[in-house]
C-alpha cells in the first residue's frame, strides 16, 4: 500500500511538471514570435538607415519613391494620412461605442442585451475587405451625390470614406471590451449608490463609469490600435494618393496601404524595399505605444483600487 | 414609543416564488429591531422592502402596505429617491465606493444638495459649500466612530481601510445623508470579532437617533443589541416581541426550535 501510494505520488509530480514545461515553451514562443516579428522589421529596415536620408524620411513632405529622377521618401503625407484617418475614425467610434456600451449594460432590458450583445460582435466578424467593398461601390457613391451639387467632396475616394468604416470595424471591438469593463463592476457598488437615493443615471455616470474607466480606456486605446494597423478598408476607400492633405474630404494614403500597395511592386534589397520596411516599423512603434497605453491604465486602476 | 414603520399585508414574488406571505408588523422608532430566521427565510428581502431595493430585482413584485413615518412608500405619487435618502442601508460586505475616503462619504450630500427647510423636502436645495462639506464628512466619521482612525488621511483610497473601517465607512456615508431608518443587512458577517464588536456598540449607540433595523445570522448579536426581534421562517412572520422574551420564553414552537438550534 505504501508503495503503491509513493508511485502514484511520483506519477502526480510528473505530470504536474510536465504540464509546467509545455505551459512555458507554449508562452515563451508566443513572445518569441513577437520578438521575432519587430527583429525582422527592424534587420530589413536597417539599410534605409544608410541608404536613404532619415532627416528626409521622417520630415518629408514628399512621397515619390518611383520618381526616376530623384525618388523622395517623406513620410510625412502617409503619416497625417494615417493620423486623420484614425482620428476622424475615433471621433465617429467613440461616442457611439460608449453609448451604445452604456445601454447594453445598464438600460436595455435583458432580453434585448442578449440579442445585442452577440449580434455585436457577429459585426466585429465582418471581413475588413467586405466592408472596403462596400465603401468604395456604396458609401463613396453616396458621399459623392447626397448633398450635390451645393457639397461634394473634394475627391470621390476619400479618407472620410475609410475613417467610416474604420469606425465601423471599432465600434463592436470597443463595445464587447467595455461593456465587459462596465458590467464587472460589483453590483454591490450600484446598490450602494442607488441606497443613498441616486437615480440610475447618477450611479452609472458618478459610480459605474469611474470604476470601469480604465477598462473603457484600454477598449478605446486597442480599438485606435485596430484602425492605425487596419489596411484593406483604407486601400479600397480612401482614393491612395499620397499627397499631403489636412482635409478628411480629399484622397490620402495611409502608411498601411502603402506599404501594402509597393510592397509588391518593388524590387527587392532596393532603398525603396527598405524604406517600406521602416515604415512597417513606424507602425509598429504606433501600435506598440497604443497598446502600452492601453495596459498602463489598467495597471495604475488595480494598483490604486485593490 | 412612537411607531417608524408600519407593514400590513406585504407580500412578495420573485417571479413565481412567493419570498414573503403577509407580513404584518409594526417598528418602533429609535430601537433596534433585529431580524432572525434561518437562510432562505425571507429576512434581506423584506429589510429590501423597506427603502425599495426590491425594485431593481427584474421580476419582483410588491403588494401590501409598507409606511415610513406615515407614509406609504409604496404609493404611486412617491419619489424613489427621497424614499432611499430617508432610508439608509448597510449591506453585508463592506462595499466602498472606489474612490478617496473623504469623497466616500462627500458623494451623495454632494449631488444631493442640502435642504435648507426639512418642511419643504426636495423643494428648496443649495449646494454645500466647501466648507459645508468637509463639515458634514468629519460630522459623519465621528457618528460612525472612524473619525480619529481616518482624519489625517481622508484623500486615501477607502480600500487601503481593514473590512471594519470600510464597514464604519459604508455607515458614516449611509448617516451623511441624514436618514430616519438605517437598514443593516448583515453588516458583520464578514467581520472579524473585534470589528463586530465595534459596529455593535456603534448600533447601540446609533438607536439614541435612528431607528435601527439589522437582519443576522447570529443570534448572540441579536440578543446583545436589539430591543425587539422578529423571527421568520420560510417568507412568514411567525414572531415578533421583546427580544429578551423571544430568547427566554418563546411564543411559538418554531422559535423555539430556531434560537435553541435544532433547525436552521
Amino acid at each position: 500500500m505504501a508503495h503503491k501510494r509513493r508511485m502514484t505520488a511520483k506519477r502526480r509530480r510528473f505530470y504536474d511538471s510536465s504540464i509546467f514545461v509545455i505551459l512555458s515553451i507554449v508562452s515563451v514562443f508566443a513572445i518569441l514570435v513577437l520578438v521575432a516579428v519587430a527583429a525582422f522589421l527592424l534587420i530589413n529596415s536597417i539599410p534605409a538607415f544608410t541608404q536613404v536620408n532619415q532627416w528626409g524620411f521622417f520630415t518629408g513632405t514628399v512621397w515619390d519613391p518611383t520618381n526616376p529622377i530623384e525618388p523622395l521618401y517623406g513620410m510625412v503625407p502617409l503619416l497625417v494620412s494615417t493620423l486623420i484617418v484614425t482620428f476622424v475614425s475615433a471621433l465617429i467610434a467613440i461616442p457611439i461605442g460608449l453609448g451604445a456600451t452604456i445601454y447594453l449594460a445598464e438600460i436595455a432590458h435583458p432580453k434585448i442585451r442578449k440579442v445585442m450583445k452577440p449580434a455585436v460582435e457577429v459585426l466585429a466578424g465582418i471581413p475588413s475587405v467586405v466592408l472596403g467593398f462596400f465603401a468604395l461601390t456604396v458609401f463613396a457613391k453616396f458621399m459623392w451625390e447626397a448633398f450635390a451639387p451645393a457639397w461634394r467632396p473634394s475627391d470621390y475616394l476619400n479618407l472620410f470614406n475609410g475613417a467610416v468604416f474604420l469606425a465601423i470595424m471599432m465600434v463592436p471591438i470597443m463595445v464587447s471590451l467595455s461593456e465587459d469593463a462596465v458590467n464587472s463592476v460589483p453590483r454591490s457598488l450600484k446598490e450602494a449608490s442607488m441606497a443613498l437615493g441616486m437615480t440610475r443615471w447618477e450611479t452609472v455616470w458618478k459610480v459605474i463609469i469611474p470604476a470601469a474607466r480604465p477598462g473603457i480606456v484600454a477598449a478605446v486605446m486597442l480599438s485606435i490600435g485596430r484602425a492605425v494597423g487596419e489596411t484593406m478598408v483604407v486601400v479600397m476607400a480612401t482614393g491612395s494618393s499620397p499627397q499631403l492633405t489636412f482635409d478628411p474630404f480629399s484622397s490620402g494614403q495611409p502608411i498601411t496601404s502603402t506599404i501594402a500597395i509597393e510592397m509588391g511592386e518593388v524590387a527587392a534589397n532596393t532603398p525603396h524595399y527598405y524604406v517600406l520596411f521602416e515604415l512597417g516599423l513606424v507602425l509598429f512603434a504606433i501600435t506598440f505605444a497604443l497598446n502600452y497605453v492601453a495596459d498602463w491604465a489598467m495597471r495604475r486602476h488595480t494598483e490604486r483600487y485593490q | 414609543m412612537s411607531e417608524s414603520i408600519f407593514v400590513k399585508d406585504l407580500n412578495v414574488w420573485f417571479d413565481k416564488n412567493h419570498a414573503l406571505k403577509d407580513v404584518n408588523i409594526t417598528i418602533p422608532k429609535n430601537e433596534i429591531t433585529a431580524i432572525i430566521g434561518p437562510s432562505g427565510c425571507g429576512k434581506s428581502t423584506f429589510i429590501r422592502c423597506i427603502n425599495r431595493m426590491n425594485d431593481l430585482v427584474t421580476k419582483c413584485k410588491v403588494t401590501g402596505e409598507v409606511k415610513v413615518d406615515g407614509q406609504d412608500i409604496y404609493d404611486k405619487d412617491v419619489d424613489v429617491v427621497e424614499v432611499r435618502k430617508n432610508i439608509g442601508m448597510v449591506f453585508q460586505k463592506p462595499n466602498p465606493f472606489p474612490k478617496s475616503i473623504f469623497e466616500n462619504i462627500a458623494y451623495a450630500p454632494r449631488i444631493h444638495g442640502k435642504d435648507e427647510d426639512k418642511s419643504l423636502r426636495g423643494t428648496k436645495v443649495s449646494k454645500y459649500s466647501k466648507k459645508e462639506l468637509s463639515d458634514l464628512v468629519e460630522r459623519s466619521l465621528r457618528r460612525a466612530a472612524l473619525w480619529g482612525e481616518v482624519k489625517d488621511r481622508m484623500e486615501k483610497s477607502a480600500y487601503e481601510l481593514s473590512g471594519g473601517q470600510q464597514q464604519r465607512l459604508c455607515i458614516a456615508r449611509a448617516l451623511a445623508v441624514d436618514p430616519q431608518v438605517i437598514l443593516f443587512d448583515e453588516p458583520c458577517s464578514a467581520l472579524d470579532p473585534i470589528a463586530t464588536a465595534k459596529i455593535e456598540d456603534l448600533l447601540v449607540d446609533l438607536k439614541k437617533d435612528y431607528t435601527v433595523v439589522i437582519v443576522t445570522h447570529n443570534m448572540q448579536q441579536a440578543a446583545r443589541v436589539a430591543d425587539k426581534t422578529a423571527f421568520f421562517y420560510l417568507g412568514e412572520l411567525i414572531e415578533f416581541s421583546e427580544t429578551k422574551k423571544i430568547f427566554e420564553s418563546p411564543g411559538e414552537k418554531l422559535t423555539e426550535q430556531y434560537i435553541t438550534g435544532r433547525m436552521g
